[in-house]
């Protein structure tokens, strides 16, 4: 069951295009990684969703109900993280857990007091006197308390460190398990690689892959390294090969598509190593920005 | 010695820092100090000009004036006898000067708590920062980058009074004038040096304002007591306020000796602020605060409740300010009616205030404090408006929408406190006059004030009304417009007070279509349709804020 359904969703900000003609669709119970570059959208998409701006064209449905023309009822069952929390400065943490559990209408208090502790919140404090990383707590621990059906992050993690950074990893795959939707925007690919089952990549407004990780990790290039007695073969003409490296005996390059080829090449010239890699993450996105970049300009 | 290049572009770094610092707070406060100065500019100017109109006879106008002076409750708000009283310069110094430097000095300690204690509260600094400078030398460049405000002050006064009051009929000596001046701008000081030490004792903006208005309020009351009660009269020297009177700078003899004396305990003030601020960690306070406190979470509940609980503070400050106004004005009213009775000039301006010029003169002065439960409520408004504004601008309105809230339940939760705590207002400062007029036996009715007096909240409804508009159409812009609108409003007045103007602009004010009750009677007519034209606003508004983006800062 299709969750969150995005289509040919626009939006302008003047004539300059925040979002351009982006369709997207989250699976129930789905954890979703909506990666991206500064200024790719990723926070215009979000807000969007939540009805707070207006798109210019397209439209989203949260549950089958549309985000904008049905606000009560598509955001009924939502809890959201924005990246930077705005809280109220005046109320102790303990006083926001409570209001923001009456906003979303539902609470399960005994969670509640579990991601306290593990959490390691001080909830007697006030909200002015939190660190950038506590504040995030409040957020985080009011969104997952809710238990709503759906958690709609912003860069969550923002000022986390890493031993809660594990302690929320943890929280979301328990949402995961109890088919809670998470779509998780994120800088952190280590992240998104530990916990997202699909992911989309933005850039500019657009979104330029959609997939599984291993289905992004086909669609990239297979790194290649290999060690001889003598000087490597031409490997240079065959086809998909690219980004070769040849420094003394030692060769690398990079692969898409077919290997066969490639790997006649090097077996034929007697490797005395010989060493292929899947892309992480990180390297998937960076060599994916990288090489898109001249669009930019 | 030499000093290594890379020091050398760590020092330069450091001095680029602060005097960005510097630049930021010229630019907040210029704004402000310019819309201030004329403000203060005009006031005056219309003061004195006023009175020269109104009573051009020197025998009639010292009549008068010794009349008003001789009444000691006036010393309350009014300033020092002393013998130059009835030239215009003399006459301006003793009746507004008192105000203006107290209304400056509260105007300098907002701003200047705003920039010191609000944006370290906000964290703004250590951005800005970044650990290369310290809390001193922001300190500092805030305190310098705010005194161009004060010249800006002291330079619009002076020119106004010079050019203003250069006319032969007039005759203003340059010298007074110049030092008149500087009197208003060292008001604006004494608050800059109450603002940055309580920015230094308190840990959040809002306590450093209610510790500054205090000691500002504290020394103005000594001031006037001093003033007023002829036995204690020495109490003055214990103010800055008191001593600031003592001046007297239309005079033939001015007293500088007390200028400088406050101008020297001010500085010093503030050199001390500028060494406790080097003292303590950036984001502390000297007053260690409860960071810890009780829950209490019955106003969290819905809402509603949040609304009152965000809004409350706003409240019971115009309260106070309202209930306190028309406490003063009307406990005072037989004895001001006993010295203007048969002087025709004071009585014109009642008359012209109130529009009614048969009005017997105690009820045409008690009719007055319509005029401030008013303008009361109206900055009141426009204060609950801008905390709605902040809460969109800020995010914070994000928690609720998310969760589900619909934007007109958030928007009419706030309008619906709002509009209780206008109603409520209202009605205590209307039973207040009422009671202490029938406790000197003024003759007035019950219904004619409380129910007939209704018809001045049409103006309170109108701006609340052109705020939700605004709201609705361009948010960023809301509290400069309201303020805009406000402030031509009481310049038009103040301006028509002492000169006649042509019906057009005077009608331009928002104050000018109400009747002071009990003097004048209620235009039923033009409250309806400015409450029909409040509604007609209102919904727009709310229907435009439904559909349009929220906005952030
Ligand atoms: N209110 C606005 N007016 C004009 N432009 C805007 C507005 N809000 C966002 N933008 C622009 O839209 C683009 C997308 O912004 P968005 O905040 O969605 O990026 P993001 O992917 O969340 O970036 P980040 O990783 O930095 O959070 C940016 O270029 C931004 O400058
Ligand atoms: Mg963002």
């Amino acid at each position: 069951m299709v969750t969150i359904e995005i289509q040919k969703l626009t939006k302008k900000y003047g004539s300059f295009k925040a979002l351009d003609n982006l369709s997207l669709s989250i699976n129930q119970g789905e954890i979703f990684g909506y990666l991206g570059p500064n200024g790719s959208g990723k926070t215009t998409t979000i807000r969007l969703m939540l009805g707070m701006i207006k798109p210019t064209a397209g439209t989203i449905k949260i549950n089958g109900y549309d985000a904008q023309t049905q606000k009560q009822l598509a955001h009924r069952h939502i809890a959201y993280v924005p990246g930077e929390s705005n809280l109220w400065p005046f109320l102790t943490g303990e006083e926001t857990l409570h209001l923001l559990a009456k906003v979303h209408g539902q609470c399960d208090t005994k969670y509640r007091q579990q991601l306290i502790k593990q959490f390691d919140l001080l909830p007697g404090k006030k909200v002015r006197t939190y660190s950038k990383g506590n504040k995030q707590k409040i957020a985080l621990i009011a969104a997952l308390a809710s238990r709503a059906d759906v958690l709609i992050m912003d860069e969550p993690t923002a000022g986390l460190d890493p031993l809660m950074e594990q302690v929320f990893r943890q929280a979301i795959r328990e949402a995961h398990l109890n088919g809670q939707t998470v779509f998780l925007s994120s800088h952190i690919l280590d992240e998104v690689e530990a916990l997202c089952d699909r992911v989309a990549l933005l850039r500019s407004g657009r979104i330029e892959r959609t997939g599984s990780l291993e289905e992004l990790r086909g669609l990239s290039a297979l790194k290649i390294e290999a060690g001889f007695k003598t000087t490597p073969p031409d490997i240079s003409k065959i086809e998909g090969v690219s980004h070769i490296n040849v420094s003394g005996n030692h060769l690398s390059c990079e692969v898409r598509g077919s290997m066969e080829e490639l790997l006649a090449v090097l077996s034929k010239a007697k490797p005395i190593s010989l060493l292929s890699r899947e892309p992480s993450l990180e390297e998937l996105f960076v060599s994916m920005y990288e090489t898109l970049e001249p669009e930019l300009a | 010695m030499n000093t290594s290049p890379a020091i050398k572009t760590n020092i330069e770094l450091t001095k680029r820092r602060t005097s960005v610092i510097r630049r930021f707070a010229i630019r907040r406060v210029a704004g402000t100090a310019t819309i201030f100065g004329l403000l203060a500019a005009i006031e005056s100017i219309a003061q004195s000009i006023g009175i020269i109109l109104a009573y051009p006879d020197p025998a009639a106008r010292a009549k008068v004036i010794y009349g008003l002076a001789s009444n000691p409750a006036l010393g309350l708000f009014y300033g020092n006898m002393h013998t130059d009283i009835i030239s215009p310069g003399g006459y301006m110094a003793y009746r507004i000067m008192p105000i203006m430097i107290l209304v400056l000095s509260i105007w300098a300690m907002l701003f200047i708590t705003k920039m010191l204690r609000g944006q370290e509260e906000n964290g703004n600094w250590e951005l800005l920062l970044s650990g290369r400078s310290s809390a001193r030398n922001s300190t500092t460049d805030i305190i310098m980058g705010s005194g161009v405000g004060l010249v800006i002050i002291f330079t619009l006064t002076a020119l106004a009074l010079i050019i203003g009051g250069h006319s032969s009929r007039f005759a203003m000596p340059i010298g007074g004038s110049l030092i008149y001046s500087l009197l208003l701008a060292t008001g604006a000081l004494i608050g800059v040096a109450v603002g940055a030490l309580t920015s230094q004792l308190a840990s959040t903006r809002r306590k450093a304002v209610i510790y500054g208005l205090t000691i500002i309020i504290f020394m103005f009351a000594i001031r006037s007591i001093g003033n007023a009660v002829a036995g204690l009269n020495w109490i003055k020297n214990l103010s800055l306020f008191g001593w600031l009177d003592k001046v007297n700078p239309y005079n033939n003899a001015p007293v500088y000796g007390w200028l400088w004396l406050t101008l020297a305990v001010t500085i010093l003030v503030i050199g001390l602020v500028i060494w406790l601020s080097g003292r303590r960690d950036m984001g502390s306070s000297l007053i260690a605060d409860q960071d810890t406190s009780k829950p209490k979470l019955s106003l969290l509940n819905s809402q509603l409740g949040f609304s009152f609980k965000q809004l409350r503070n706003i409240f019971i400050g115009w309260l106070i300010a309202s209930l306190s106004f028309v406490a003063v004005i009307v406990s005072i009213d037989k004895t001001v009616a006993k010295t203007i009775t048969g002087s025709g000039g004071l009585t014109k301006t009642f008359s012209n205030l109130t529009g009614n010029p048969y009005a017997r003169i105690e009820v045409a002065y008690l009719s007055a404090a319509g005029y401030f439960i008013v303008i009361t409520l109206i900055f009141m408004i426009a204060a609950s408006l801008g905390h709605i504004r902040n809460e969109e601008s800020s995010g914070r309105i994000d928690n609720f929408i998310a969760g589900g809230i619909s934007r007109l339940k958030w928007l009419t939760s706030r309008l619906g406190v709002i509009m209780i705590a206008t109603g409520s207002i209202y009605l205590l400062a209307s039973l207040i006059d009422y009671f202490l007029a029938k406790a000197q036996g003024i003759d007035v009715g019950f219904n004619d004030l409380i129910f007939g007096g209704i018809n001045i909240l049409g103006p309170v409804a109108f701006i609340l009304g052109l705020g939700l508009l605004i709201y609705g159409i361009l948010p960023r812009h809301l509290n400069t417009i309201i303020y805009a609108v406000v402030g031509w409003s009481f310049t038009i007045d103040i301006i028509a007070a002492a000169l006649k103007l042509n019906s057009y602009f005077a009608d331009s004010s928002i104050f000018k279509h109400m009747a002071l009750v009990p003097a004048a009677t209620p235009d039923w007519h033009t409250f309806e349709v400015l409450i029909g034209l409040a509604l007609l606003m209102s919904v727009t508004g709310i229907w435009l804020f439904n559909r349009r983006d929220l906005v952030l800062e």
